[in-house]
C-alpha cells in the first residue's frame, strides 16, 4: 500500500511538476511547413511564403489554381502556398496562424529559399531566429533563389507522386547522382558564415521560363562540353518550371556570386562532396565526337596549405576515377596501351576546371569556399593567431597548385567498339 | 502508540530517508560439495529454526471434540484412539461424515468366516468398486476355510498377511488419519476387536486422460501436460527422471478442504535450504481452502505486490523435469494441472521448452523474437501517443503527413482512440476464453478484422492504430509465459498513461520505474534479475543458448549441491578414433 501511495505521488509531482503535459499537441491539431521562402517586403520587412500539406483524403485530388480574389495563395498538389508581409519571420508565421486554423509547425520544415535579392544584401538577421527557434531542424536545406522565393514555391510541385515532402527530398539527395549542386543543410551554412576557416555556400535555385530550348533547325550544332549552366537557363521544356542547379557564394552573410553547374562539379570534388556524375569530354583524336564517363572521387581529395614567405601555398591532390560510357569515335582506347590516352585526357580538363574555379572564387570574390582555412590553420598556435592572421582575407593571395590522377577503371559492357559496316566498304576483322 | 500524522508529515514521510526496518529475509546458503555428502541432512541454522517453532504449535482442536468427554480411552473411539468395539468405530465415521444425512459414505457391514464382525467404509464414486467387490469383499467373505484357528483375537493382522488381494494395504490407527484416506478414496477395512483399520488402495475416481499442452505448446518437443490428478503428474514427472534421489513429500494445506500438496526436489542436488523454506512456507499457511497451485502461489510467493510473477507456472511435465535438474523445487497440488518451479529469475520466464530441443542457432533466434515481442508489446502503444502527441518531428513526414491525413476525420484525440481499441482488443480476447468452443476460435480473428475494419470506417479510429495494437497483440502472444504476458498487459496501459501524460520523458520514468521495483524483488531468496544483476558467473543458458553440450554447469543462483552439470567435455566421441577410420588424403577428392 505504502509502495503504490509512493508511486501515486511521484507522478502527480511530475504532472504537476513539469509542464510537458500542456505541451503535447494532436498530430492533427497542426499543420507542417515543408518550405519557407523569404523575400523583401513591400510595406513591412519581411515577405514570407510557406506552403504546406493539406489533409484531404489521399489520390483524386485535383490541382486548383488558386482562389479567385487572392492568386497567391492557393492549392498546389495537395499543398497551399500562402505569402505573408510581416517584421520578422516567427511572427509572420504566427499571424497566418489567423488564417490556417491549424497551428503552423516547422518542425518538419524541409528548405528554407532566400531570394537572391536579399541573399545579396546580407541575411544575417533572417538567419537569426532560425538558428535560435528550437522547431527549426539543422538539416533543414537552405537554398538561394534567382528571382524571388515566392514565385519558385509556388512553382514546387510534384509530378510524379502525390507526396511534395518526398520529392523535396529526393530533390535534395540528386546532388549525389550529378553533382550540380551541393547539399547545404542549416548546419553547414550557418558554420560557413560564422567561421574564420571559410565561407559559406549554398545550393542556387530557380525557375525556368521555358525559352532556352530553341526551336528545331536543320545546322548542324557543335559540341559544346562543360557547358556553363545557372537555374533557370537549362534548355528544356516540360516537367516542372523550379530547378535546381550551380551554388551560391557567400561572403559573410552576402551573397557575392555564383558557381554554375561545372564549377559547382570541380567546387564539389574539391571539398570531397562529389559522388559521382556524368562528364562529357571531347575526343583528342577526333574533335566533334564525345566520350561521356561516369566519374567520381577515387579516394578522398588530399588538401595541403604551406606557407612560403608568409605566402600561402595550397596543394590539391586528386584521385578520380572513371568509367567509360559511350566512345562514339569507336577509337578502341580501351586497350592497355591507350588508355592513358584517356586518363591524360580526364586529368587535363579536370585539373584544369578546378585551377580555373578556385581562382575564380580567388579574383572575383575573395571568399574560400572550399574552407581551406582548416589546412592553414595547422600552421598557428592558438586559435588567436589564426584569427589575427585572418586567413578570409588572405584567401586571394595564396598560390594554388592542383594535381589530378586520372584511372578509367571501367569500360562498361563492351571491351571494344566494333566498326559499323557500310555497304560501300571493306570491313576485316583483325587476325589473331 | 503512535501519534496521528498531519497531511503534511505524511507527504514528509515520503521523500525524507528513514532508516530501513531490518527485515529477516531468506537466501540460499551455499553448500560445499564435500560437506553436503557427508552430512546430506545439515539443515542451515536459520531455517532449522524456522522449522522448529512450526513444530511447536499446537493444532487447535474443533470446538465440537472439546466438549467430548475423555473416557476410558480403550473403548471410545476418538480423534487420536481407535475403539476396539466395532459398533463405536462405525459410530465414530458416521459421525465424522454426518451420516446419515451425508449419503456419500458407505458403510457395509458383513461378517468374516461367519464369526468376525466386520465393516468396510468408503466414499460412494471415489473408489474402484470391481477392487471392493473382487478382491476385498469376495476375498473376505469366500475364504471360511482360510480362518482355522478359531482365534477370537484381532484377526486384522491375518487378514492382511493372507486374505486380502489389494496391491497397497496398510494398518493405521489414527482416526485422524482413516477419515483422510477415506476422503482420498480409499477403502479402511475395521475387524471386531482390533484397535487399527487397514487401508486398502481403491482410488478410482474419474480423471481426465493425459492430454497435449493447452497453454504451452511448442513445435518440437513432448506432447503431453500435467492433468488434475497428482498421482499421475508425479509419474509424468518420473518418467522423465528416472533417479531414485527424486524425493516427493506430501503436505496437506487448507483446513477444510485438506488439499494434498506435492513438494519434488532431486535429494543430493537440490539446496535443501530451499526445500525447506518451500515446506516451511506451505506447511505455516493457515487458510480454510486452497483450490489448485494458483491459490498456493499467492499464500507463498515472496513479493504479492510485484507485477511480475516470482514462480514458473507449467503444464508441461518435461520442462518440470528439466528445472527440477537444475536443481530447483517443484510443487505440485492436487487437482491442478500445473507446476509451480521456484526458485526462478525473470530469464526463465522467456525461454520456452523448445529452446532446448532446437538447435542452438534457432534456440537463440527464438529467444531474441521473444524479448523482442515483449518490449513491443509494453512500449509500442505507449511510445505511439507519445511521438504523435510530443515528438511529431521523429515520424517521418510523409509517414506524418499520412497519419494526420486518417485521423483528420477522427473526432477523438490519440489516447482515447488507443485506449478505446485496446480495451476493445481485451474484450475480444476475454471473451474469446469464455465463448464456447469453435466459435470461440473464430470469433478473435473476425472480431479483430470486423471490429478494426468497422472503426476505421466509422472514423473513430485511424488505421494506423489498427496496426500498432494488432502488434501489440501478435507480441504479447508471443511472450511465453501465461502470467508474464498478463502483466505485460497491465504495464501497457501504464505505459499509455504516462505516454499521453509526458511523452518520451514519461516513458522513461516509467521504465526506470517498473525496473526499479523488478530489481528489488526475489523469488525464494533469488534476485528476480539474477544472474545479470547481481552479477553472478556467466550463464551459457541467457539468452544465447548456447549448444547443450556447452552449457557445463547449473544456474549460479539456486546453489545446487552439484554445481556441475557435465564433465568438461562432454562428447567423448571426439577425442576417440572412430572404430572404422582412414587418414584422408588429398587423392581421396579426385574423380568427384
Amino acid at each position: 500500500m505504502r509502495k503504490v501511495s509512493l508511486l501515486l505521488i511521484t507522478l502527480f509531482f511530475f504532472f504537476i511538476m513539469t509542464a510537458c503535459t500542456t505541451d503535447g499537441k494532436e498530430i492533427d491539431d497542426q499543420v507542417y511547413a515543408l518550405i519557407l521562402g523569404l523575400d523583401k517586403g513591400v510595406d513591412n520587412k519581411i515577405r514570407l511564403t510557406i506552403q504546406y500539406p493539406t489533409y484531404k483524403g489521399g489520390g483524386g485530388m485535383q490541382k486548383s489554381e488558386g482562389g479567385g480574389e487572392d492568386k497567391k495563395s492557393g492549392q498546389i498538389d495537395n499543398t497551399v502556398v500562402t505569402t505573408i508581409e510581416a517584421s520578422s519571420i516567427l511572427e509572420g508565421i504566427n499571424l497566418l496562424n489567423t488564417v490556417t486554423s491549424r497551428r503552423i509547425s516547422l518542425v518538419h520544415l524541409k528548405k528554407v529559399v532566400f531570394s537572391e535579392y536579399i541573399a545579396r544584401q546580407g541575411i544575417k538577421n533572417y538567419l537569426e531566429p532560425l538558428a535560435r527557434f528550437r522547431e527549426i531542424r539543422r538539416i533543414t536545406q537552405i537554398a538561394v533563389c534567382r528571382g524571388s522565393a515566392e514565385d519558385f514555391i509556388n512553382e514546387n510541385k510534384t509530378l510524379i507522386g502525390e507526396s511534395i515532402s518526398k520529392s523535396m527530398e529526393l530533390m535534395t539527395s540528386q546532388s549525389q547522382n550529378t553533382g550540380y549542386f551541393p547539399k547545404t543543410p542549416f548546419e553547414t551554412f550557418y558554420k560557413g558564415i560564422l567561421s574564420p576557416y571559410g565561407q559559406a555556400y549554398s545550393t542556387y535555385v530557380g525557375i525556368n521560363d521555358f525559352k532556352h530550348l530553341k526551336p528545331l533547325s536543320e545546322a548542324t550544332a557543335p559540341l559544346r562540353t562543360e557547358y556553363p549552366i545557372l537555374p533557370g537557363e537549362i534548355p528544356r521544356t516540360g516537367d516542372l518550371a523550379r530547378e535546381t542547379i550551380g551554388t551560391a557564394v557567400f561572403d559573410g552573410d552576402r551573397m557575392v556570386g555564383s558557381l554554375n553547374s561545372y564549377e559547382t562539379r570541380y567546387f564539389m570534388m574539391v571539398s570531397g562532396g562529389f559522388e559521382k556524375g556524368i562528364f562529357t569530354l571531347e575526343d583528342r583524336s577526333m574533335p566533334g565526337s564525345a566520350i561521356p564517363f561516369d566519374v567520381r572521387l577515387g579516394r578522398k581529395p588530399k588538401v595541403k596549405v604551406t606557407f612560403n614567405n608568409g605566402v600561402p601555398i595550397i596543394d590539391v591532390n586528386l584521385n578520380i576515377e572513371a568509367d567509360i560510357g559511350a566512345i562514339q569515335s569507336r577509337i578502341p582506347y580501351e586497350k592497355l596501351e591507350r588508355i592513358d590516352e584517356l586518363n591524360d585526357l580526364i586529368a587535363d580538363i579536370i585539373q584544369n576546371g578546378i585551377k580555373k574555379t578556385i581562382e575564380k572564387t580567388q579574383k572575383e570574390w575573395n571568399t574560400d569556399i572550399f574552407s581551406f582555412g582548416y589546412q592553414a590553420a595547422k600552421h598557428f598556435f592558438t586559435i588567436q593567431e589564426f584569427e589575427k592572421y585572418n586567413w578570409l582575407r588572405h584567401y586571394k593571395e595564396a598560390k594554388v597548385n592542383v594535381s589530378v590522377q586520372a584511372n578509367v577503371r571501367r569500360t562498361g559492357l563492351m571491351t571494344e567498339s566494333a566498326p559499323v559496316r557500310y555497304s560501300n566498304q571493306d570491313v576485316l576483322s583483325e587476325e589473331k | 502508540m503512535r501519534k496521528k500524522k498531519t497531511l503534511f508529515q505524511n507527504l514528509l514521510s515520503y521523500i525524507t530517508y528513514k532508516e530501513k526496518e531490518p527485515i529477516k529475509e531468506f537466501y540460499i546458503p551455499e553448500i560445499n560439495e564435500k560437506e553436503s555428502s557427508q552430512d546430506q541432512g545439515n539443515i542451515p541454522d536459520h531455517t532449522n529454526k524456522g522449522h522448529e517453532r512450526n513444530r511447536g504449535i499446537i493444532k487447535p482442536v474443533p470446538v465440537a471434540e472439546m466438549r467430548k468427554e475423555k473416557t476410558a480411552g480403550q473403548n471410545q473411539a476418538s480423534d487420536n484412539t481407535v475403539s476396539t468395539n466395532i459398533q463405536q468405530n462405525m459410530d465414530y465415521i458416521n459421525q465424522k461424515f454426518n451420516a446419515p444425512d451425508n449419503k456419500d459414505i458407505i458403510i457395509r457391514q458383513f461378517t468374516i468366516a461367519k464369526r468376525y464382525k466386520a465393516f468396510i467404509a468408503y466414499l460412494d464414486g471415489m473408489v474402484d468398486r470391481v477392487t471392493i467387490n473382487h478382491f476385498i469383499l469376495a476375498a473376505l467373505m469366500e475364504n471360511d476355510d482360510k480362518f482355522t484357528n478359531g482365534d477370537e483375537s484381532c484377526q486384522l493382522e491375518f487378514i492382511l498377511l493372507n486374505v486380502l488381494q489389494t496391491n497397497q494395504a496398510k494398518k493405521l490407527d489414527t482416526p485422524r488419519d482413516v477419515i483422510y484416506e477415506i476422503l482420498s478414496g480409499n477403502t479402511v477395512l475395521y475387524v471386531d476387536g482390533c484397535d487399527y483399520y487397514l487401508v486398502n488402495e481403491t482410488k478410482g475416481y474419474d480423471k481426465r486422460g493425459v492430454e497435449t499442452p493447452q497453454v504451452e505448446g511448442v513445435v518440437l518437443g513432448s506432447q503431453e501436460a500435467f492433468n488434475e490428478t497428482l498421482r499421475t503428474n508425479i509419474t509424468l514427472i518420473r518418467k522423465y527422471i528416472k533417479n531414485s534421489n527424486l524425493t516427493t513429500e506430501f503436505i496437506r494445506v487448507g483446513i477444510e478442504n485438506q488439499q494434498l500438496c506435492a513438494v519434488l526436489s532431486i535429494n543430493g542436488l537440490t539446496n535443501p535450504a530451499i526445500v525447506d523454506e518451500v515446506k516451511r512456507r506451505i506447511k505455516s499457511i493457515k487458510s480454510d481452502a486452497i483450490l489448485g497451485d494458483g491459490m498456493l502461489e499467492q499464500f507463498i510467493e515472496d513479493n504479492p505486490f510485484s507485477l511480475v510473477p516470482t514462480m514458473l507456472t507449467t503444464e508441461r511435465p518435461d520442462r518440470t523435469a528439466s528445472h527440477l535438474l537444475e536443481g530447483k523445487v517443484a510443487i505440485l497440488v492436487e487437482g491442478a494441472p500445473f507446476c509451480k518451479i521456484v526458485p526462478i529469475s525473470l530469464v526463465s520466464l522467456i525461454h520456452s521448452p523448445e529452446d532446448a530441443f532446437m538447435r542452438w542457432p534457432y534456440g537463440t533466434l527464438l529467444r531474441f523474437v521473444r524479448v523482442f515481442a515483449i518490449a513491443i508489446s509494453t512500449l509500442l502503444p505507449g511510445l505511439y501517443v507519445a511521438l504523435t502527441k510530443f515528438h511529431q518531428e521523429m515520424v517521418p513526414t510523409d509517414l506524418l503527413i499520412a497519419i494526420a491525413k486518417a485521423k483528420e476525420n477522427v473526432p477523438f484525440p490519440t489516447v482515447v482512440e488507443v485506449i478505446l481499441m485496446e480495451l476493445s482488443f481485451e474484450l475480444i480476447r476475454e471473451a474469446g476464453i469464455r465463448i464456447p468452443g469453435i466459435i470461440g476460435n473464430t470469433l478473435g480473428i473476425i472480431g479483430a478484422l470486423i471490429l478494426g475494419q468497422a472503426a476505421v470506417q466509422a472514423n473513430i479510429v485511424s488505421p494506423v492504430l489498427i496496426i500498432v495494437v494488432a502488434v501489440t497483440g501478435l507480441g504479447n502472444f508471443a511472450i511465453p509465459n501465461y502470467s508474464l504476458a498478463l502483466s505485460v498487459r497491465l504495464a501497457r496501459f501504464f505505459f499509455i498513461f504516462l505516454g499521453a501524460l509526458l511523452g518520451f520523458y514519461g516513458i522513461t520514468i516509467g521504465l526506470a520505474l517498473i525496473w526499479v521495483s523488478l530489481f528489488n524483488i526475489k523469488s525464494f531468496g533469488v534476485p528476480y534479475f539474477s544472474p545479470v544483476a547481481p552479477k553472478t558467473s556467466r550463464s551459457a543458458d541467457l539468452f544465447i543458448r548456447y549448444p547443450v553440450w556447452n552449457q557445463e554447469y547449473r544456474p549460479d543462483y539456486v546453489n545446487a549441491l552439484r554445481k556441475k552439470r557435465q564433465t568438461k567435455i562432454s562428447r567423448k566421441w571426439t577425442q576417440q578414433n572412430p572404430e572404422n577410420n582412414y587418414d584422408r588424403e588429398e587423392s581421396d577428392d579426385e574423380g568427384r
